[in-house]
């Protein structure tokens, strides 16, 4: 055999190597970003479940609240509408999830506020810990979010460095939509006790 | 000269203000790594005779994987017991591999206070159950200004329910008394397990009292020594003498702290609070390496 063909091989089988190493870096990276999305929605939906329980305990208390009830039902049924694989998350997409989450964040917020004027409510059992799990799951929802931008910012960095940069276009791999930093959405409502 | 002395007032006035303000960074650690003790008390809140007694229950939690920390300061930074909390479990890497860490949290002077579950911990510990033992275990004695007896019944509290003790589970797995008791079958659940946990734990009890050459439960522990024989396993050598025939019986055993540990009867627990608890491995000394997951679990608040 050629020394050049030898010289050839050997250079083709470097970049074997690398394009290997190099994408299973990246699908690695992906997939902790597809597990931190799901963990993402699944705190969204831990809270979606709570609402109904929660809208009910205070119907019982404070029935002409009507209002602050259904705003916080019509926010639900908005949030949980859209549910977007991590794959189709572009930023238009995130931006929907924001406000739709963030929508549903105020009403909560409002229903909390509300639930100070009734201290029957306030001291019911019931009402007592579903808002200790409110709060567990909106403390969640932070943590996991920011674990998503975590994973995110890994990936992109990853895809965007030189040479990944070339295999991901050779593959069609993209970067991914953080979360926007929007304080109002992120801050976990505060309970009085 | 000026400029030192000036620096020199700053420094202190800048020291002064920030004594007691704690963050996961800058509270002392050092014991709680080493494996002394769980209890972090930079302030002096809590008295020494209380430390001892919250660190005998919480280090005994260790043998059920699950490593549970105490820290009481006068404020944290942030005025965030919430971020204090996690933060600490992070830090520490407090729950070992299997991420069954507990971190209580208590700023005096903020007067606010958060118990933060491991992400492991969270099917064993829901938020409603720290709620529960926040409510009913440490707010009446912080309403009183008795740091010493929060931290400890809080301390009971947490040991008690994970050790599936009767009086805590049936405690902290019922609303208050003024609510309707729904759950009556669930109580008999509990009895039941309960009582069958007592039965196995007599049994054992007997089996290990029984002398050998008389056949009598007569055997009286009379010496024991545990001696490191490798990082995790020690040999625990046991001397019995029984009071029936007189006769000496020695006893040798391996005891493997890296290995599983924990048959914590979890059944029991499991079968209410939604997942089923065998045994695990310990977490081991706070080496921080796999602990540490908190995912904002638990519960908290002001008084």
């Amino acid at each position: 055999m050629k020394k050049s063909t030898i010289i050839l091989i050997a250079i083709v089988a470097i970049i074997g190597l690398w394009a290997w190493k190099g994408y299973n870096g990246m699908v690695t990276a992906d997939e902790t970003v597809k597990n931190a999305w799901a963990k993402v929605q699944s705190d969204y939906q831990r809270r979606a479940d709570l609402i109904p329980n929660l809208v009910n305990v205070v119907k019982g208390y404070a029935e002409h609240e009507k209002g602050t009830l259904e705003g916080v039902i019509e926010a639900r049924a908005k949030a949980t509408q859209i549910n977007i694989n991590v794959d189709d998350l572009t930023e238009e997409n995130m931006k929907k999830i924001q406000a739709a989450q963030g929508e549903l964040s105020s009403a909560l917020n409002k229903l909390m506020a509300v639930a100070e004027a009734y201290p029957d409510l306030k001291a019911n059992e019931n009402f007592k810990e579903l808002q200790s799990q409110l709060e567990g799951t909106e403390n969640r929802i932070k943590e996991s979010r920011n674990k998503y931008n975590d994973t995110v910012q890994e990936f992109n960095t990853k895809v965007r460095k030189f040479p990944n940069n070339i295999l991901a276009s050779v593959f069609g791999i993209e970067t991914k939509v953080p979360f926007e930093a929007d304080e109002s959405a992120q801050k976990a409502p505060e309970v009085k006790f | 000269m000026r400029k030192i002395i000036t620096y020199l007032l700053f420094s202190a006035i800048f020291t002064i203000a920030y004594a007691g303000v704690y963050s996961p960074k800058n509270i002392p650690v050092e014991r709680v790594k080493q494996n002394y003790t769980r209890v972090i008390n930079p302030d002096k809140i809590l008295s020494q005779e209380y430390c001892d007694s919250i660190d005998t229950l919480m280090l005994s939690l260790d043998t059920m994987s699950v490593q549970c920390v105490i820290a009481v300061c006068e404020h944290f930074e942030g005025d965030d017991p919430y971020e204090f909390a996690i933060g600490l479990g992070r830090e520490l890497g407090v729950g070992g591999a299997k991420n069954q860490g507990i971190v209580v949290a208590l700023a005096t002077l903020d007067r606010s206070f958060w118990i933060s579950t491991g992400e492991g911990m969270e099917k064993f510990m829901t938020d409603a159950i720290c709620r529960r033992i926040e409510d009913r275990y440490m707010v009446p004695y912080l309403k009183a200004g008795d740091w010493n007896n929060a931290m400890l019944q809080t301390a009971k509290g947490i040991h008690g329910y994970l050790n599936h003790k009767e009086e805590y589970v049936q405690e902290l797995s019922s609303k208050s008394s003024t609510e309707d008791d729904d759950s009556g079958i669930l109580g008999y659940l509990f009895m039941g397990g309960a009582a069958s946990l007592i039965g196995l734990g007599v049994y054992s009890s007997r089996k290990a009292r029984t002398c050998p050459h008389c056949g009598k439960v007569k055997l009286k522990l009379v010496d024991r020594q545990r001696t490191k024989i490798s990082a995790y396993k020690y040999r625990i050598k046991s001397t019995y003498k029984c009071e029936n025939c007189h006769e000496i019986t020695y006893r040798d055993q391996i005891e493997d702290t890296s290995a599983s540990a924990g048959a914590v009867g979890g059944a029991v627990g499991g079968s209410v609070f939604g997942g089923s608890r065998g045994g695990g491995s310990l977490g081991g000394p706070f080496s921080g390496l796999g602990g540490g997951s908190f995912g904002g679990g638990g519960a908290g608040g002001r008084f």
